[in-house]
């Protein structure tokens, strides 16, 4: 709390500043701001890691230290305040946005409905909404929970069951299952961590509607992405637009040579890999979707270079030329899951060894899974127009049916979904 | 820099018309809606794009057309601009109707479940209040035949959701189907007790340490040297900070070879509320089940709340009548295990970040220690020992074999990490095979 205070009182007045500032002071003021936000961020998430890290380098080199060790703790949702906070700042640099009043900062950064994980919002989208007065006889209620029901039945039902079902104990022991169950765990923890992340987005989005702010879209429908650039404008969008915004143009994004260009990429998902925890597993993550990125950017340029030349090779028939690209680009994202969700390389490398190695039955593949998965991923497919039509269609109904049909969702949720503490909740993320 | 207008935000081109774009005509792909790169609406993450009511749509033309067919005061209708279709929106009397009966429904519909959940809250002031709120919903709900539906669905699935998401069986080597546990040859004498048992010299490196048949008719279990042929059968389960002790044992076997291990642990369970969770029964089944001859147990962290006394009344943590209370309940636990000739196991809490906390945790680990101590053939394990700092204090990082200081615990102070899961697993298991080569349990 004391920290998030910091934070929105170090930042606003930092942004007040540097309005009126120019040049170099203008410059170096917003250097210092940025240094401090990824300095807090750093220390609270970043510092046992490495320190640890570091130290054990240094031992295995053979010059021990006394480096002390500390696990801080984590206040919760700093890695998005921070960004966000970073956020403001830049844009006010930038001369986006004028800078806000203090109260309305505030408000932006400990905002309850994305304080914790959700959507990264830019001040440029939320002060506005601040300002203008938001009408109370209109509210958008059906929208808003439908979004929190809907969010509700991804993250408490379909997220928690593959989790406890299948992902957990694979990933966990690997070596205690067999091949057909590490690939359905692989699957399985991409439909978990699409319908723990979404489903919690459509909560906050939808808190937020109830209060007459407008969210950025989060999620859309990422699984359906045709080429790794697609699925990073479809997974996390308002972290992929922050990276995009604020480091990789910076970096100088697509401009330049090819090896340049390359490097922003990488770096960019590198740092964003690291973003996402203080671990390993999640840097060679973030470098496998760069690797992707920068392969798939080649191929295209190579591909653009041919038909301009006009010896472009035929393009297979439909579906094939359609599945093929949406195909290839699911599994190379479940190839990087695993890296995410695995507690170390080790592990990670287990789990795609069983998957190729090992036979056998697989006791732990039972049709609730197979349903669980099927069901994940043929929602993304689902017409676009279909969830609005229907929202539309219970707007119409009197408020009494639609407060009954939140109680019976909820109750029908509530029956789904894990008695008790689920042990999930134990776990990252 | 000039502040957008009102009731728009910074991406406000995206209102585009319905259709394709040449770039999608080119790929083939089908739209049945907007583009996709407009930020479309899918029907779980509907878009939450420009809500502009309809009073302050841009056209000109469209609010004249309006006021042409004498509509004055618009409707409470909100055009999402991307061709979708109308939504009402509500307002506050509306919301507070929906409102009440989501309310009043849901609780008749979820009665019951409310009650179970709040029963299974620590004993208080909090508890009591909430189910004498519920008792009565409860009733009602019942007379109205409102609590079937979500007593049918909570059969059909939540049994089977209850009981498997919070607790996680792990296994090094497939449980015997029979009760194994034979007679070896060399050991001919049938000894009566433990002591009888410390007192045989071993013979041809193995240690004949057969008890008597069980009054239940259980075969005697014998305390050997395992070999890969024939592993040592070992259980260990308790809440959920055993998990990763049990996961590190299971993880050791697989790499010694000459270990069994059954791991089952249960999240937020303990001694003191069997009527949540009754480990003295689960424990039994899986005696039954698995026939281990060591069964390894670690509890505590949720024990530090109140419990109820054969009296009949609640003692709150802390006090003696609680402590009685929860020794008994102990050493009733580690009487049964023994009265199977099975070594137990008892293993102590680490230390715990939170001084607090660490405090009623050492409460809980004393009396452990206690009981353990008056039963021979019970071996406490001192968790807190061996997981602390230098000094004695809660530590993250400790070293591992190789000297790396390495993450032993989670982020909450209270969990082990799976490194600290293993650290711990070593400790248990040196201690097993220490007992096991002493002849018996100290």
């Amino acid at each position: 709390c004391l920290l998030l205070a910091g934070v929105t009182v170090g930042n606003q007045l930092a942004a007040t500043r540097i309005a009126r500032l120019e040049g170099r002071r203008r410059r170096s003021l917003l250097a210092v701001t940025i240094a401090a936000d990824l300095g807090v961020l750093g220390y609270f998430k970043y510092a046992g890691f490495f320190a640890s890290s570091f130290v054990n380098a240094l031992q295995s080199m053979g010059l021990g230290t006394d480096l002390p060790l500390v696990q801080v703790a984590l206040p919760i949702g700093v890695s998005f305040f921070t960004f966000q906070a970073i956020s403001y700042v830049v844009d006010v640099n930038r001369g986006v946005i004028q800078p806000g009043r203090l109260l309305d900062v505030a408000v932006f950064l400990s905002f309850f409905p994305h304080v914790v994980a959700g959507p990264i919002v830019r001040a440029a989208e939320f002060l506005p909404q601040l300002r203008r007065r938001r009408d109370t006889r209109r509210v958008d209620a059906t929208r808003a929970l439908c979004l929190i029901v809907g969010g509700l039945a991804k993250k408490v039902v379909l997220a928690s069951f593959l989790s406890t079902a299948i992902v957990d104990p694979v990933f966990s022991e690997p070596q205690a299952h067999t091949g057909l169950e590490a690939l359905m765990a692989v699957y399985g923890y991409a439909v978990q961590i699409w319908a723990d992340f979404s489903g919690y987005t459509d909560i906050a989005i939808g808190c937020a509607l109830l209060l007459g702010i407008r969210f950025p879209q989060n999620f859309n429908n990422p699984y359906a992405a045709s080429s790794l650039q697609d699925f990073w404008h479809r997974w996390h969008m308002t972290l992929s637009r922050w990276l995009r915004d604020y480091l990789y143009i910076p970096l100088g994004g697509s401009r330049g040579t090819r090896a340049l260009v390359a490097r922003n990429l990488m770096i960019t998902m590198v740092l964003g890999g690291l973003w996402h925890g203080a671990a390993w597993t999640f840097v060679v993550w973030g470098a496998l979707h760069g690797t992707f990125l920068v392969v798939e950017r080649r191929i295209r340029e190579h591909r653009a270079a041919r038909l301009a030349r006009g010896t472009a090779a035929r393009r297979a028939g439909w579906p094939l030329h359609w599945l093929w690209p949406r195909l290839l680009t699911f599994h190379l994202v479940c190839l990087a899951w695993v890296f995410f969700r695995a507690d170390s390389v080790g592990d990670a490398l287990a789990v795609l060894g069983r998957i190729v190695g090992a036979r056998g039955p697989a006791p732990l593949v039972t049709p609730a899974v197979v349903l669980a998965v099927a069901a994940g991923l043929a929602v993304q497919w689902v017409p676009r127009d279909l969830g609005p039509r229907l929202v539309a269609a219970l707007s119409r109904l009197a408020p009494a049916a639609q407060g009954a049909g939140l109680a019976a969702s909820l109750a029908v949720i509530g029956a789904l979904g894990p008695q008790g503490v689920a042990p999930f909740i134990y776990y990252r993320f | 820099m000039a502040e957008r207008p009102a009731g728009t935000s910074v991406r406000a081109h995206r209102a585009r018309p319905a259709g394709r774009t040449p770039r999608e005509a080119a790929e083939g792909t089908r739209s049945a809606g907007p583009p996709a790169d407009a930020g479309d609406p899918n029907w779980l993450n509907p878009v939450v794009a420009e809500v502009v009511p309809v009073t302050r749509l841009a056209t000109p033309g469209r609010i004249a057309s309006l006021g042409a067919i004498g509509v004055t005061a618009p409707a409470r209708l909100v055009d999402d601009g991307t061709g979708t279709p109308r939504r009402r929106t509500m307002g506050p009397r509306q919301m507070a109707v929906a409102g009440a009966v989501a309310a009043v429904l849901g609780l008749l519909l979820n009665a019951g479940a409310l009650q179970r959940s709040e029963e299974a809250a620590p004993y208080g002031a909090g508890r009591t209040i909430a189910l004498t709120i519920l008792g009565p919903l409860a009733t009602v709900a019942h007379d109205t035949g409102l609590d079937l539906p979500r007593a049918g669905l909570d059969s059909a699935f939540g049994d089977d959701a209850g009981s498997a998401s919070s607790s996680v069986a792990a296994d090094s080597v497939p449980p015997p189907g029979a009760p194994q546990g034979g007679l070896t040859p060399s050991a001919a004498t049938a000894a009566t007790g433990l002591d009888d048992r410390r007192d045989s010299a071993p013979r041809s490196g193995l240690v004949p340490l057969i008890g008597p048949d069980a009054g239940g008719g259980e075969p005697p279990v014998p305390l050997r040297v395992p070999s890969p042929a024939d592993p040592l059968r070992v259980w260990v389960g308790g809440d959920s900070v055993a998990g990763y002790l049990g996961l590190g044992m299971v993880e050791l076997a697989g790499q010694t070879g000459d270990l069994a291990v059954h791991s089952h642990y249960q999240v937020s369970t303990g001694i003191t509320r069997p009527d949540y969770y009754d480990w003295p029964a689960h424990l039994e089944d899986d005696m039954h089940r698995y026939n281990p001859e060591v069964v390894v147990f670690l509890a505590g962290a949720n024990d530090d709340q109140p419990i109820t006394t054969p009296g009949g009344g609640v003692a709150d943590f802390g006090s003696p009548a609680w402590a009685r209370e929860y020794a008994r309940r102990v050493g009733a636990l580690m009487d049964r295990i023994r009265s199977e000739n099975r070594i137990a196991v008892w293993v102590g809490l680490p230390v715990m970040r939170s001084t607090d906390f660490d405090g009623r945790m050492q409460t809980i680990t004393a009396i452990d220690r206690e009981e353990a101590a008056q039963r021979p053939g019970v071996v406490f394990v001192d968790g807190r020992g061996d997981m602390s700092s230098p000094a004695g204090g809660y530590a993250a990082y400790l070293p591992d074999a190789s000297g790396h200081e390495i993450l032993m615990r989670a982020s909450d102070g209270i969990h082990l990490s799976p490194d600290g899961g293993r650290r711990l697993a070593a400790m248990v298991v040196a201690e097993i095979r220490r007992d096991l080569a002493d002849g018996g349990a100290p």
